[in-house]
């Protein structure tokens, strides 16, 4: 027996009454350039990836260098963080649930140097991350345990957090921070910033 | 679930400990799903995304309360 097929159904691509928010009902409102974009990319798979552009790149320029393939372990790459003493990029790799860490210079399909993740990581769905260069530091916006966690940048592996902020104990839910979407670092007031 | 908000906590916080300050409200333009906030350190302000309004929202760094965006 052949293995059964997946089918993947779109409605439409954005289309002229979409953009103009209209309300169009059962009549056929052509497709905006937009819609026909969409309409001709949905059915290819397009891995995750990184792509790197020069600092003034303005158009259609092509990246300098992309990091992508099953080496890497990328699915779902969200908020990035650069560690310029250290020269290395940190990742937060939503739905894998973990931290990777790549060289500044990587490309092509390269494994992490560092990943942290696993049960004691308590890394759940990460989409941001923020960097304390002075404190020595990676914060970690874990959605999916509505908490912040605090890592030593060289933290590798299924490690425990050295802090965590949340609003409540783990099995309950947390008031004060909900679904933290990212996190950053306020220098001046020494402060986590959590979007939520 | 919360609404949306920007908490500040202290950076040694752990645990359940409150927020410093907190930054919420309509004037403050905020909406769920903020998947990146940068602080710029050079000009005191931090820099939030607000994907429903495909915008870039720009705060005064100590913005705290219901504060609008500058």
């Amino acid at each position: 027996m052949s293995e059964p097929a997946t089918f993947y159904l779109v409605r439409h691509g954005e289309s002229e009454a979409n953009a103009a928010r209209r309300f169009a009902g059962q009549s056929d409102s052509p497709l905006t350039a937009r819609g026909r974009r969409q309409a001709e990319s949905y059915g290819k798979f397009e891995p995750p990836s990184i792509t790197v552009y020069p600092l003034d790149a303005s158009g259609n320029v092509k990246p300098l260098r992309i990091i992508e393939g099953s080496q890497t372990r990328l699915n779902w790459p969200s908020q990035m963080a650069f560690h310029q003493p250290r020269q290395e990029l940190f990742v937060a790799n939503d739905a894998d649930d973990s931290i990777l860490v790549f060289r500044a210079g990587d490309q092509g399909d390269v494994a992490p140097i560092r990943a942290i993740k696993g049960p004691n990581s308590g890394i759940k769905n990460p989409p941001g991350i923020a960097l304390d260069i002075k404190n020595g530091e990676v914060s970690v916006a874990s959605m999916g345990t509505h908490a912040v966690l605090f890592f030593p940048v060289t933290a590798d592996g299924d490690v425990k957090p050295s802090r965590i902020i949340r609003g409540g104990p783990s099995d309950q839910i947390a008031l004060n921070i909900g679904n933290p979407g990212a996190v950053g670092y306020d220098t001046k007031r020494d402060q986590i910033l959590v979007p939520n | 679930m919360a609404h949306p908000q920007i908490a500040a906590f202290a950076r040694l916080a752990n645990g359940g400990q409150a927020p410093l300050r907190t930054v919420y409200g309509q004037g403050s333009k905020l909406s769920r799903t903020m998947h990146d906030i940068r602080y710029d350190e050079l000009h005191d302000e931090f820099f939030v995304v607000n994907p429903f309004a495909e915008a870039i929202l720009t705060f005064r760094g100590g913005t705290s309360g219901q504060e609008s965006p500058i």
